[in-house]
């Protein structure tokens, strides 16, 4: 069972962890997404960037699907 | 350590799915960390081909953690196998198990999803089931949270939950979040009885932890002022 408890409370991670940076317009959001997409890990290996896309290949080779989920509108 | 020759080398058995939150107008299954147990980022798990989750990365960030993480995911994918075919093959214990999985290995994308085949079963597999049932939208909520509104709005739903008697007993992970808000929600409007019984949750759960006791201390002596502002 995992025994610790966030100092200050998990409740002051939560509030910290859901201050938004300022809103930011869709082409900026656009625009990180395409850095995102240009990261050099994207290259290295066969990573599928859509979850249908990598459901269909998990179905047709019965392997597992490693997932890595990251986020481009925010650092 | 994703770009490096030792993590192509291992992953060439898997298949990669790197899912990019962008919130990005129109993008596809932005909720989709949610669905799959996470609330932060980066979130490592391990896939089966329908998209359950049957393993999550507990170990370090490098080619030995998520090895440990695929050899976990493995098992889990095949035991979940069975249930899948057990239940196509009509054995009603099997789909009544297999149901409880989906809850727990976000197979659902909606509490909605979830529940339109739970108001399917029969009346006394439902009675199993309304614990995991509540246990997956406590998941759900917190992994969707937006702000700080939505956060307190949150802890409102679970304070009512708690009044009525149910609460979260799924792993302590997101028991922490859910006890947090609703302590927080508590906290807003001065409410005894669900402040109680938070401080009673937090001290079985975390009754060992310096720092919870620390809170628990603080909220008991927040009641006590509460009580007497009553009086």
């Amino acid at each position: 069972m995992i025994k610790h408890w966030l100092t200050g409370g998990i409740l002051a991670a939560l509030m910290l962890g859901l201050a938004q940076p300022a809103l930011a317009q869709d082409d900026e959001l656009a625009a990180k997404k395409a850095k995102k997409l240009a990261e050099p890990f994207l290259k290295s290996s066969a990573w599928h960037t859509d979850y249908d896309e990598a459901l269909a290949a998990a179905a047709k080779s019965g392997k597992l699907i490693f997932a890595y989920f990251t986020r481009s509108y925010a650092p | 350590m994703l770009a490096t020759k030792e993590f192509t080398d291992w992953s060439a058995g898997y298949v990669l799915f790197a899912h990019i939150t962008t919130q990005v107008p129109g993008d596809k299954h932005q909720d989709l960390l949610a669905q799959k147990g996470g609330n932060g980022f980066p979130h490592l798990v391990m896939l089966e081909p329908s998209g359950m989750v049957v393993a999550q990365l507990e170990g370090d960030r490098d080619v030995a953690g998520f090895a440990a993480m695929a050899t976990k995911g493995q098992a889990k994918a095949a035991e979940i196998k069975k249930l899948i075919d057990a239940a196509a093959g009509g054995d009603k214990a099997a789909q009544v198990a297999l149901f409880k999985v989906r809850l727990e290995v976000g197979s659902f994308a909606t509490v909605a999803d979830a529940r339109k085949e739970f108001d399917a079963l029969a009346d006394a597999d439902k009675a199993a089931l309304e614990q995991p049932l509540y246990d997956f939208s406590v998941r759900l909520r917190l992994g969707q949270l937006t702000s700080q509104e939505d956060a307190l709005a949150a802890g409102k739903e679970f304070a009512e939950a708690i009044r009525a008697g149910k609460s979260f007993k799924g792993d302590t992970g997101t028991a922490q979040g859910y006890w947090s808000l609703a302590v927080n929600y508590a906290k807003s409007v001065k409410d005894v009885v669900v402040a109680e019984r938070c401080i009673a949750a937090i001290t079985e759960l975390f009754g060992d932890n310096e720092n919870a006791q620390r809170f628990v201390k603080q909220l008991t002596d927040e009641v006590a002022t509460w009580k007497a502002e009553k009086k």
